[in-house]
C-alpha cells in the first residue's frame, strides 16, 4: 500500500469524505500542489505529501508550498514518512498553521502537529473577537485538564505506596508481636543474611584494602 | 578481616558521575541504585504544584516525568549540575540539585530496622575536584542529616581510588575516562596527588570526529543530533591495532569492514561505503591524535581537544594516553614506578569500545591499545586490565571504604580523609 492509501484510510476512518481538487475551484498551479483533499464536516483539508528529499530546504520549500494553500483551504497537512521527523522543524509549520502527519512502515499514520484551522474571513468582527477569546479560554482548561491528569496519575501512585506501607506496617507488627513472646530479637531478613561471610558481596571478599584501610588512623 | 556489624548493614557509597549518580547501601549488593544527576524546577505556578502543596523546588529521579509540563522552557528548567565532574562553585541551582539527589538516595534506602541510626556514607568526586566541592559536599550531608538524621558520618574519596579499591589494587595508575575528559592516577595506598595528569579529552570529542565524518559522508543533517551521533559512534566506532595498516586494509577490502547503522524505528540507514576506512580514526583519535591525518580535520574547523592548565603545568589535549601514562608515572618515586606499570586500570564508558570477532586482526580493545601503545615507547611488561563494570567500579569502591575506616579517625582537611561525624 501507498503513502496516500495510508493517508486516505486515516482520513476516511474519521468520517470525513475525499474530494477531488479540482472541486475546490482554485487555480491550477496551485491545485497541482495538493495530493489529497478531504472535507470534514464544512472544513476544507487538503494534504501535501513529501515523498522525496532528506534534506532541510527541500523539506522548506515544500512548506512554503503547503503555506500558500491556506488561502484556499481551512486546514493544511504536509504528510511524510515516519523517518523524516528528524530533519522536520516542527516550529516552521506550527508557525506557519500547517499539520503535521507521519506515517511509519506498517502504515499508521500520527497526527504529530495538529493544522490551525484558518478564521474565515466572513465571520464578522465582533464575533470573531468572542471567538478567539473563547479559544484562549479553551487552551487553558485544556492545559488545566493535563495538569489535572498528572496530578490524579500521580495520587494513584501515592495510593499505592500507602498500601505497600500499610502491609509493612502490619508484618512488623506481627514481628514484633512475635519476637516479645519468643524473647527474641527482630531482625530483618536483610540484616540476617548480610551476616553470613559467604554473601559477601565480591569486591569485599579477600580485598587487600580492607587491612589498609582499618590502619588508617591519626598519628 | 573482622567487618564491624554495624557497617555491614549500614555502608552507604555515593558515586557523583557527571551524567549519572550512582548510590545505596551495601545491602544491594553488586550494583548500586542509579539516578540521573539532573533535576526539574517545576513551574510554581502549576496546578500540580498547588494541589501537592508540596515547598520542593527541585525535583529528582523517577519522578521527573510526572512533573514535566512539555513547555519551551524545558531546557531552562532542567538543571545538569555538573561538566566533567566539576559542579561551579556559586551555580546555587545546580547546589540544590546535588542536595535533592543525595537526599532522594539516602531517604529511599533508609532502613527501618530497630539499630539503625543513620549510615556511613562515602561519597566519590573527581579527583580533580576543589576544596570547595569538599566543603559544599559536607555542608549537604549535614542539611540531610538534620532534616533526617539519615547520616551518621560522611567522608569523601577521589573516584579513581574508589576505582583501584574495587579492583582490590593497592598500588596501580587508574585511567579513568568519561564523556568529557580523561584522568590518569597512580595510586600507591594513596592517590600520588602530584603525579595526577588530566587530559581534556574524552568521550564527546569521539562524538566530535563523528559529527565530521558524517557530514563528509552526506548525512550533515543527522550530525546534528547529538543522541544519534553517540549512537552512530558507539556502533561503528572502533579502535585499530596500528591506524595506516587498518586503513589500509579497509581501502583493499571495504567490504569486509563496512560502516552500516541503521538509525532504529526509521527507515534511515547510514552506510560509509568506500569511505568505511574512517571508522577506524573514530577510536584511534580517544588513543592517539597525534598522527597527521587529524590535522586536516583541525584545519577544516573542527574543534581540537583543549590544554589544560593544572598547577603550573599545562597539559596538551591531544597529548597520545601512552606519553600520559609515563609522565604520570616518571613523577612517582623510581622505585615504585616498575609496580605501577604492571598494574593499569581502565575504567569508564569511553574506553568501552567493542572488537567485532571477523576483525580481530585489525581491531583491538582499549586494554590492548593501550598495551600495544606502551611496547612501542618501549616500556615493555605493562600489564592493562579494563575493569569489568565500569560503571559500577566507583560504588563498590566507596562500599568498601566506609566498612574499612576506622570509626574513631576523625576527618582531617591535611590529609582528606577520616569521617565527618554527624551525629
Ligand atoms: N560501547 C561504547 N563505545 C564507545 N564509547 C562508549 C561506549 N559506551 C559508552 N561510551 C561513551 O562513554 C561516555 C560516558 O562514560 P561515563 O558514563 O563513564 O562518563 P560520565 O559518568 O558521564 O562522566 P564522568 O565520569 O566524566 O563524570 C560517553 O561519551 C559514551 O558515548
Ligand atoms: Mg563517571
Amino acid at each position: 500500500m501507498s503513502l496516500m492509501s495510508f493517508i486516505e484510510r486515516y482520513f476516511r476512518d474519521r468520517g470525513c469524505v475525499l474530494i477531488s481538487p479540482s472541486e475546490l475551484r482554485i487555480p491550477e498551479d496551485i491545485a497541482k500542489e495538493i495530493d489529497l483533499a478531504v472535507l470534514d464536516v464544512k472544513n476544507i483539508v487538503v494534504v501535501k505529501i513529501i515523498r522525496d528529499g532528506l534534506n532541510r530546504k527541500l523539506l522548506l520549500s515544500a512548506a512554503m508550498k503547503a503555506a500558500v494553500l491556506r488561502e484556499y483551504a481551512d486546514k493544511v497537512y504536509l504528510a511524510a514518512p515516519m523517518e523524516y521527523r528528524l530533519v522536520i522543524d516542527g516550529r516552521v509549520l506550527s508557525e506557519n498553521g500547517l499539520g503535521l502527519l507521519l506515517v511509519d512502515e506498517s502504515g499508521n499514520v500520527m497526527e504529530v502537529l495538529p493544522a490551525k484551522p484558518k478564521r474565515t474571513r466572513r465571520i464578522p468582527d465582533a464575533y470573531a473577537k468572542a471567538f478567539s477569546e473563547l479559544e484562549k479560554q479553551i487552551e487553558i482548561i485544556r492545559r488545566r485538564f493535563d495538569e489535572l491528569n498528572a496530578v490524579v496519575e500521580r495520587v494513584d501512585r501515592l495510593m499505592q505506596e500507602v498500601e505497600a506501607l500499610r502491609k509493612e506496617v502490619e508484618m512488623m507488627e506481627r514481628e514484633l508481636k512475635e519476637g516479645r513472646t519468643r524473647g527474641g530479637l527482630v531482625t530483618t531478613q536483610v540484616a540476617r543474611e548480610i551476616e553470613k561471610e559467604e554473601e559477601l558481596p565480591s569486591y569485599l571478599r579477600d580485598n587487600p584494602w580492607l587491612e589498609i584501610l582499618a590502619r588508617r588512623k591519626e598519628d | 578481616m573482622n567487618i564491624d556489624a554495624y557497617r555491614r548493614k549500614y555502608a552507604y557509597g555515593e558515586d557523583y558521575g557527571t551524567s549519572d549518580f550512582k548510590f545505596g547501601p551495601i545491602t544491594l549488593g553488586e550494583v548500586p541504585d542509579i539516578i540521573e544527576n539532573r533535576g526539574y524546577m517545576p513551574d510554581t505556578s502549576s496546578i500540580m504544584y498547588k494541589i501537592t502543596g508540596e515547598v520542593k523546588r527541585v525535583v529528582v529521579g523517577p519522578e521527573i516525568p510526572f512533573y514535566l509540563e512539555a513547555r519551551e522552557d524545558l531546557t531552562q528548567r532542567m538543571v545538569y549540575p555538573m561538566r566533567n565532574g566539576i559542579v561551579e562553585k556559586n551555580d546555587e541551582r545546580a547546589w540544590s540539585v546535588i542536595y535533592e539527589i543525595t537526599k532522594y538516595g539516602l531517604q529511599k534506602h533508609a532502613s527501618k530496622t530497630s539499630d539503625f541510626n543513620g549510615f556511613y556514607v562515602t561519597a566519590a568526586l573527581s579527583i580533580i575536584s576543589p576544596k570547595y566541592m569538599y566543603e559544599r559536599i559536607f555542608e549537604v550531608h549535614e542539611r540531610v542529616d538534620e532534616e533526617t538524621g539519615l547520616v551518621k558520618a560522611v567522608t569523601i574519596i577521589p573516584q579513581p581510588l574508589a576505582v583501584a579499591i574495587a579492583q582490590k589494587k593497592p598500588t596501580c595508575v587508574v585511567l579513568e575516562s568519561g564523556h568529557g575528559n580523561t584522568q590518569i592516577s597512580p595510586i600507591s595506598r594513596y592517590p600520588i596527588r602530584r603525579a595526577i595528569l588530566t587530559i581534556n579529552r574524552g568521550g564527546n570529542d569521539a562524538n566530535i570526529i563523528t559529527a565530521e565524518i558524517l557530514k563528509d559522508n552526506g548525512y550533515g543533517d543527522l550530525a546534528q543530533e547529538e543522541k544519534l551521533v553517540r549512537m552512530v559512534k558507539e556502533s561503528i566506532g572502533l579502535v585499530p591495532r596500528d591506524l595506516d595498516q587498518a586503513i589500509q586494509k579497509a581501502k583493499e577490502d571495504p567490504d569486509r569492514f563496512r560502516a552500516v547503522f541503521k538509525v532504529p524505528g526509521t527507515k534511515i540507514v547510514i552506510d560509509l561505503g568506500e569511505n568505511s576506512w574512517m571508522r577506524f580514526l573514530i577510536g584511534e583519535y580517544i588513543f592517539d591524535p597525534t598522527h597527521e591525518i587529524f590535522e586536516s580535520y583541525w584545519k577544516r574547523g573542527m574543534p581540537r581537544p583543549r590544554d589544560v592548565k593544572v598547577g603550573d603545568t599545562i597539559v596538551s589535549g591531544v597529548m597520545d594516553m601512552a606519553d600520559a601514562i609515563i609522565e604520570a608515572v616518571q613523577r612517582c618515586p623510581v622505585e615504585l614506578q616498575p609496580y605501577l606499570y604492571r598494574e593499569v586500570l581502565l575504567s569508564g564508558g569511553n574506553f568501552a569500545w567493542k572488537v567485532p570477532e571477523e576483525m580481530k586482526d585489525v581491531v583491538v580493545d582499549a586494554a590492548e591499545k593501550i598495551k600495544l601503545m606502551m611496547d612501542r615507547k618501549g616500556i615493555g611488561g605493562v600489564k592493562v586490565t579494563l575493569t569489568k563494570d565500569p560503571q559500577y567500579s566507583v560504588w563498590r569502591g566507596c562500599i568498601v571504604y566506609s566498612v574499612a575506616v576506622p570509626d574513631e579517625y576523625e576527618w582531617n582537611w591535611e590529609r582528606m580523609e577520616g569521617w565527618l561525624k554527624l551525629h
